[in-house]
């Protein structure tokens, strides 16, 4: 058995920190979680350090930071009354698919970052930063530090994630049911593989300075169809 | 792995009826469970999960332990009574669903 001793605990309980998760209904029993599936990993005879990389890879933070919201809530509201939705009401669901052959549509209605960012520039024509001239920007541009998770907007499977050297430097392009399509440029690094599967809040890739960029930014673009559109709509927070 | 719409409606009833029939849990433990139990199908997230085992703690479904352990604090839960027949009420509503859909693809079948 490979038991943690409390200078890694302590490590532990920073690393949530750092990522805000230290709300104090969540906090105990999350670094719990994380210490079990720690020494889990530490049984197949690897360092701490390696099993704690591992962990926080596919540690989901920007899911369980919007759960810790939820679950402040709970706590916060005795009224809380809101049913849970049913058994009954999912197999409507896929009755419904079944029946009428009706796919779920994603919109992608996330925010494109996890952390802080400031909206650079917007949807349209505009002046070019680089080339100094009047052209089309046809997605919106956040200014953030480099390395900050980029997360999914939606649910979708990861088109392309692919490294170009000009224009949109790194890119994912995550295809979402139904008609949208989301487009994610200058990246530093990529979180997934084209063909991945990911959830709405899943830390795709960073942000960089990749391609056709002066400065860390993520250019964001959102598809329907072939059209684009302005990402600003979408966002819903 | 199954859908997420799937999931919504499933996962309160999977951790009450893990719940009934261990005395008590923590979290680490319930999704090692699923995962063990269903050969890896199902992958209970972290973010999914507590939320759950909160809002059934918020109903009274489910009340809480605390151990000290390695240094750690370790939360259990357990079934409260009207936690009992929720779960009582839960499984056999799934039973029943899970016949339901099985008459639905069978006709389905048999009409083809
Ligand atoms: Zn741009």
């Amino acid at each position: 058995m490979n038991q943690l001793n409390s200078t890694q605990l302590e490590t532990l309980r920073n690393d949530l920190k750092a990522r805000g998760l230290s709300l104090f209904v969540l906090k105990d029993e999350l670094l719990d979680h994380i210490c079990c599936l720690i020494e889990l990993e530490m049984e197949k005879g690897i360092s701490f350090d390696e099993g704690r990389q591992i962990v926080f890879k596919n540690f989901n933070s920007a899911e369980m930071l919007r759960n810790q919201k939820k679950t402040k809530w709970i706590y916060q509201s005795k009224k809380f009354k809101r049913k849970f939705k049913s058994v009954l009401s999912a197999a409507a669901v896929i009755m419904l698919m079944m029946v009428g052959g009706v796919e779920a549509q994603e919109t992608p209605d996330g925010h494109p970052i996890y952390g802080d960012c400031e909206l650079a520039s917007g949807f349209g024509i505009r002046r070019d930063p680089i080339y100094k001239i009047k052209r089309m920007h046809s997605g919106i541009d956040f200014k953030a530090k480099a390395g900050t998770p980029v997360v999914a907007t939606a649910d979708g499977t990861v088109l392309e994630a692919v490294s170009n050297p000009d224009g949109y430097g790194n890119k994912i392009i995550i295809s979402h049911s139904g008609e949208y399509k989301t487009l994610f440029g200058h990246l530093s690094g990529f979180n997934v593989k084209t063909g991945d599967k990911v959830r709405k809040g899943d830390i795709i890739g960073y942000v960089g300075s990749s391609g056709r960029s002066s400065a860390p930014h993520l250019h964001y673009e959102i598809l329907q169809g072939d059209k684009k559109i302005n990402p600003e709509l979408f966002i819903s927070k | 792995m199954y859908s997420k719409e799937l999931m919504k409606g499933t996962l309160k009833t999977i951790v009450l009826k893990l719940l009934k029939e261990h005395e008590k849990m923590y979290g680490y433990e319930i999704t090692q469970k699923v995962k063990d139990l269903t050969q890896d199908k199902i992958q209970l997230t972290e973010g999914a999960l507590y939320p759950t085992l909160h809002k059934l703690e918020s109903l009274g479904y489910v009340y809480t332990e605390k151990k000290e352990y390695n240094g750690r604090t370790r939360k259990y839960y357990l079934l409260t009574e009207s936690g009992q027949a929720e779960a009582t009420e839960k499984i056999n509503e799934f039973a029943e669903f899970v016949l339901t859909m099985k008459f639905i693809f069978n006709s389905k079948l048999a009409a083809e």
